[in-house]
């Protein structure tokens, strides 16, 4: 144990090389040039455009990213104390929870009330949508026709049995689907849809989206729920892993009771105890902008909330859709009732 | 009655250090037989060699004639029929007194192993404690579950290492004649190994001296004590 | 009035307030059922509570039964036995400590998954299907990462004192066969116990592994009912009844630590050469063991880190690099610290007051994390002191987590330091406190040394912890990886990953050491 000093030695030098760093990091009080963003988005291009942000506008962005349960009680906790001016959640019905519970602040711009389409927004401005990801269904295109993937509907006929592909119900792609349609149609029909996907399972639910489309590659099944960037970053893949899938997948944007095909929103909203308010509004102007929107589209596969903004090459082949106009907010309003439908389906 | 055990020119090495040097020695059958000498003397490791715990690097163990250990053969400690008991005794703490005595019984079918087992505790005074763990007795109780243990398989030879070490003076003395005792009553041949002569002189009939690894001289237990009388402090 | 001064009188009041600062954000969590409303309470306790609460038990049952195997087995061939190789396996055997079990997870879902690179191969090759993704396949993979939580433990009580019961075995007739399992493996029982009781809460506390491979453990029912359900209320009575879970595994591990051996010193065990089937067998076993919880993940994070070489990326992370070891040094320094006094408190007879404050291991991290800021939200309104965002919270909530795991070699390293020690330095005149700093801590370095290495390997995997207390931009190792695996870029994931393990090895290494020469 001799040597115990001449480890510990470098170590404690390393890390009181880290001090300094640490320490400037932590207090970012009220500076006119910073915000402070809590997101839930962990995308290169989010750090792409902040860095953008900053050297446009002299700005500096300081991020915390983290499951937007844990900011949501983060900002509970901290309260009128909180650091944060603006929270990005990759999901509405995340976004309506908090304006529910007062976290949010409404605001005023002319700029995002003309970059973002009124029904991926909250009507009082609580928080606005960036992008739109769709729920698709990927199809083995050897194996299905096209027109046998129209309706979420279709997963559940006696032509699917054994065929279809989807991740565990843990997960808030798959709540918010199911959200939707209990906001449509009711929960009894949702139930009725669930169990007959259920029915349909080629196995038990396990894996991300990505691994659904894989499993499509090695045969496991026909048809897979999956979110369209997911799909979009699979055919541009390089790994040799993906390959096999990619030359199979084909994707339809199912209809869900003649409303379109079901759509969340990656959105921010101002945090009611601000302290650089004008700079939290700056920067979401920022991200409706032409430039971040295009940025979304060909780098992560997303759809631009602003019209006229091209959405992917890759994407583009598989032809435009319909997107389901639904008040987002119903999403979080539905999503205790879709975790009790699909636990009632048997969806593990 | 004959020799029992033959031990020629055994010699045994920790490494490159030599701990029994050309070692012969003979134990006559019923006879008891202790070795004294000072710690680090090799006592210990001629024990283990002859319950075959360790290889000797030359010489030949025999006992009744047969080859224990010699050059090319090395007959594996379990099938020697030889007991062994530790210094520190060695009881499975984990088990009953009928679980440490019946242990090397399991080739019998259960209800004789009960008969053996009984028997034994009854000649070693334990009637009634086979269900104690070995924490739950005294420490001349636990020495006599370890004979026990060892006896109850009907050992041609019983070696013995320190075994009155442990023992405050009082129960040193009873378990001494205790011992002594039961060897008498099994006839069992044995050898033990103690630092202390006046052990020596109350159980042996003869005493082997060790020094260096070597026998220094062996001789009647009667003979030693007259000449040891004249240099208590040798 | 007598008895309460003298309740105040000496080190008591002291070793309270810290007991009670470490043990305040649990209480916190056990306390809220009493005020937060749980709205979904109905729903949660008749459909989730249930199926959730059977799938965990078999889950650790599963996972528990073949880390015993794996670790007992592998203890035991390197301790009494001896075949090519050994002196490798002897070491070898510890490092998939090193690998966090999310990552491995993951790992093995991409060779071994549906879709794996390996199960491609297999089903080429010989036609079978092989999917480890799923309960039992979990389980499998839990006990590959944590087996050496047994072997270490097992290891040392096979080398401890054991060499003249299993010579008396030997002679009283007793096979290779009898002497491992009915007087070895008994007599390791208690350690191998303690060992499979850690194993049994890394389960409990994994999140990222059991959502991944679609298992519903009570860990994934507290998010459940938190994200989905929205009640956070609910959520935290299902870490209550997970609490309850660790408490009676905690008891039954007490049960099964009577009855070990106690000795102390013995010579070393003497091994057995293996030869012919025998050997190749032992060698074949260890060597299966340690490539796949150790080198096939490293291996297939190693061919991605190639395959997505980018020299500004591995670059970018030199900062978290450092701030992972800046945590970690401090959150072990202070975890030393605590676990020290408690370790002497303890040893001064004041174990009632401390032992409840190593609750904390069995809590989920990102329920200590809400405990954390119940605690600070309100003194911040309070006070305007804030804490939440600062490090200071975060090393806190280590401390608070990780302090029974540092007590435990702490512990284990006193109680073999006999009371006649402290006996005569008291004669000597010395101090209570003097006897400890002179006599006590010094023996213990090596203790220390474990102590801190365990924290540090802990920190340095931990997640869900530092992802929400974290401050502004403050990113880890394990950050990165969480970043890259939410949005399934896997191998995007395998640089930092590896730099986790690497950070990880030296604390392991060291630790081994320790096991060795007690």
């Amino acid at each position: 144990m001799r040597r115990t000093p001449a480890i510990a030695l470098p170590l404690l030098l390393l890390t009181a090389c880290g001090a300094p760093e640490a320490q400037r990091t932590t207090p970012p009080g009220a500076d006119s040039a910073v915000v402070n963003v809590y997101t839930h988005r962990h995308y290169d291009t989010d750090k792409q455009l902040f860095a953008r942000f900053t050297q446009e506008t002299g700005i500096r962005v300081n991020v915390i990213s983290a499951g937007d349960d844990e900011l949501l009680s983060r900002l509970e906790a901290e309260g009128a104390n909180t650091p944060a001016d603006l929270v990005i959640t990759a999901d509405a019905g995340r976004l309506g929870l908090a304006k529910q519970r007062g976290f949010l602040k409404p605001v005023k711009s002319a700029v995002l009330d003309a970059n973002v389409p009124a029904h991926l927004r909250d009507p009082e401005g609580n928080w606005y949508g960036f992008t739109m990801r769709a729920r698709v269904i990927a199809y083995d295109k050897t194996k299905v026709k096209p027109e046998e993937v129209r309706t979420y509907d279709d997963l559940t006929k006696p032509r699917f049995k054994g065929k279809v592909l989807a991740r565990s119900s843990e997960n808030v792609y798959n709540q918010s689907l199911v959200a939707a349609m209990i906001a449509h149609d009711g929960p009894e029909k949702t139930t009725a849809w669930c169990k007959g996907v259920v029915a349909n399972f080629a196995r038990d639910p396990k894996g991300s989206d990505t691994d659904q489309l894989l499993a499509i590659g090695e045969g496991l099944g026909e048809v897979a729920i999956a979110n369209s960037y997911y799909i979009g970053k699979l055919l541009t893949s390089d790994d040799p892993a993906r390959q096999k899938a990619k030359g199979l997948i084909g994707v339809s944007f199912p209809d869900l009771s003649g409303h379109g095909t079901h759509v969340n929103v990656s959105g921010a909203g101002v945090v009611k105890y601000t302290k650089n308010e004008a700079n939290a509004v700056k920067l979401l102007e920022f991200l409706s902008s032409d430039e971040a929107q295009r940025l979304f589209a060909e780098g992560n596969m997303e759809f631009p909330a602003k019209p006229g903004v091209p959405v992917a090459a890759v994407l583009q082949g598989f032809g435009p859709f319909t997107a389901d106009t639904l008040d987002l907010s119903q999403l979080g309003l539905h999503n205790a009732d879709a975790v009790k439908v699909l636990g009632a389906a048997g969806w593990r | 009655m004959g020799a029992l055990l033959h031990i020629t020119g055994t010699s045994f090495a920790h490494g490159e250090r030599p701990v029994l040097r050309a070692v012969d020695l003979t134990v006559e059958r019923g006879s008891t037989l202790v070795i004294v000498g000072a710690s680090g003397c090799g006592k210990t490791t001629l024990l283990r060699a002859i319950a075959g715990l360790e290889r000797p690097t030359a010489g030949t163990i025999r006992l009744e004639g047969e080859i224990l250990s010699g050059p090319g053969v090395h007959v594996p400690p379990e099938e020697r029929s030889i007991g062994f008991v530790f210094q520190g005794l060695a009881l499975f703490p984990h088990l009953t007194v009928n679980g440490n005595v019946g242990f090397g019984l399991s080739h019998l079918p259960k209800a004789e192993r009960h008969v053996r087992i009984a028997e034994e505790l009854a000649s070693v005074g334990l009637e009634g404690l086979g269900d104690r763990y070995p924490h739950q007795l005294s420490g001349g109780q636990q020495q006599r579950v370890a004979i026990a243990r060892s006896l109850v398989r009907r050992p041609k030879l019983m070696l013995m290492d320190e075994p009155f070490s442990d023992l405050d003076p009082r129960t040193r003395a009873q378990v001494r004649t205790e011992v002594l005792r039961i060897l008498r009553e099994h006839g069992t041949t044995a050898i033990i190994v103690t630092h202390d002569r006046e052990d020596a002189f109350h159980v042996a009939d003869r005493i082997a001296e060790m020094d260096q690894g070597r026998i220094a001289r062996e001789a009647a237990a009667e003979e030693l004590r007259r000449e040891w009388s004249h240099q208590p402090f040798a | 009035m007598a008895g309460i001064a003298r309740l105040l009188q000496g080190p008591r009041p002291y070793i309270g307030v810290v007991a009670l600062l470490l043990l305040a954000p649990i209480l916190v969590v056990v306390s809220a059922p009493l005020h937060a409303p749980a709205t979904e309470w109905t729903y949660v306790r008749t459909h989730i509570l249930p199926a959730y609460l059977g799938e965990t038990l078999r889950l650790i049952a599963l996972a528990g039964t073949l880390a015993i195997v794996f670790g007992t087995s592998t203890a035991w061939l390197v301790s009494a036995c001896d075949f090519p190789g050994r002196r490798f396996f002897r070491w070898a055997l510890v490092l998939p400590l090193a690998l966090p079990t999310y990552i491995s997870a993951i790992t093995f879902a991409a060779l071994f998954g549906p879709t794996g690179l390996l199960s491609d191969r297999l089903r080429a090759a010989l036609g079978v299907d092989i999917d480890i993704l799923g309960p039992d396949g979990l389980a499998i993979v839990f006990a590959l990462m944590l087996f050496p939580y047994v072997y270490l433990p097992a290891r040392a009580a096979f080398s401890a004192g054991m060499s003249d019961v299993l010579e008396a075995a030997k002679l009283l007739g007793a096979g290779a066969r009898r002497r491992a399992f009915r007087v070895a493996f008994p007599l390791a029982r208690p350690a191998i116990a303690g060992g499979v009781l850690l194993v049994c809460m890394e389960v409990l506390n994994d999140y990222g592994a059991v959502q991944y491979y679609g298992v519903h453990t009570l860990t994934a029912g507290i998010f459940r009912s938190w994200g989905g359900l929205y009640d956070v209320g609910s959520a935290l009575r299902l870490a209550g009844v997970l609490l309850l879970v660790v408490l009676a595994l905690a008891l039954g591990q007490r049960l099964l630590k009577r009855g070990g051996l106690r000795t102390a010193e013995g010579r070393a065990l003497r091994r057995v050469r293996l030869s012919g089937w025998r050997a190749a067998g032992a060698t074949t076993w260890c060597g299966l063991l340690v490539l796949f919880a150790f080198a096939l993940p490293i291996g297939s994070l190693l061919g991605d880190t190639l395959a997505t070489w980018n020299a500004a990326a591995i670059a970018d992370l030199a900062r978290p690099v450092v701030n992972t070891l800046y945590v970690g040094t401090w959150a072990a320094a202070i975890t030393l610290v605590v676990a020290v006094a408690f370790a002497f408190a303890q040893r001064m007879g004041y174990g009632g007051l401390t032992r409840p404050a190593s609750i904390g291991y069995v809590v989920p991290g990102a329920v200590i994390a809400i405990g954390v800021m119940g605690l600070a939200g309100p003194l911040a309104a309070r006070t305007g002191w804030v804490l939440i965002g600062s490090l200071t919270l975060v090393i806190y909530a280590f401390s608070v987590r990780f302090l029974a795991l540092a007590g435990q070699p702490l512990q284990a390293g006193l109680s073999q330091q006999p009371r006649m020690l402290d006996e005569a330095a008291h004669l000597l005149g010395a101090s209570p406190v003097r006897t400890f700093l002179r006599v006590n801590l010094p023996l213990l370095r090596p203790s220390l040394l474990a102590a801190a290495a365990i924290v540090l390997i802990e920190v340095v995997k931990e997640l869900p912890l530092t992802l929400i207390l974290r401050p502004f931009n403050f990113e880890t190792l394990s950050t990165r990886v969480f970043d890259m695996a939410r949005i399934e870029q896997w191998r995007e994931a395998a640089p930092p990953a590896l730099l986790i393990v690497a950070c990880g090895l030296v604390p392991v290494l060291l630790l081994e050491r320790w096991m060795e020469r007690r």
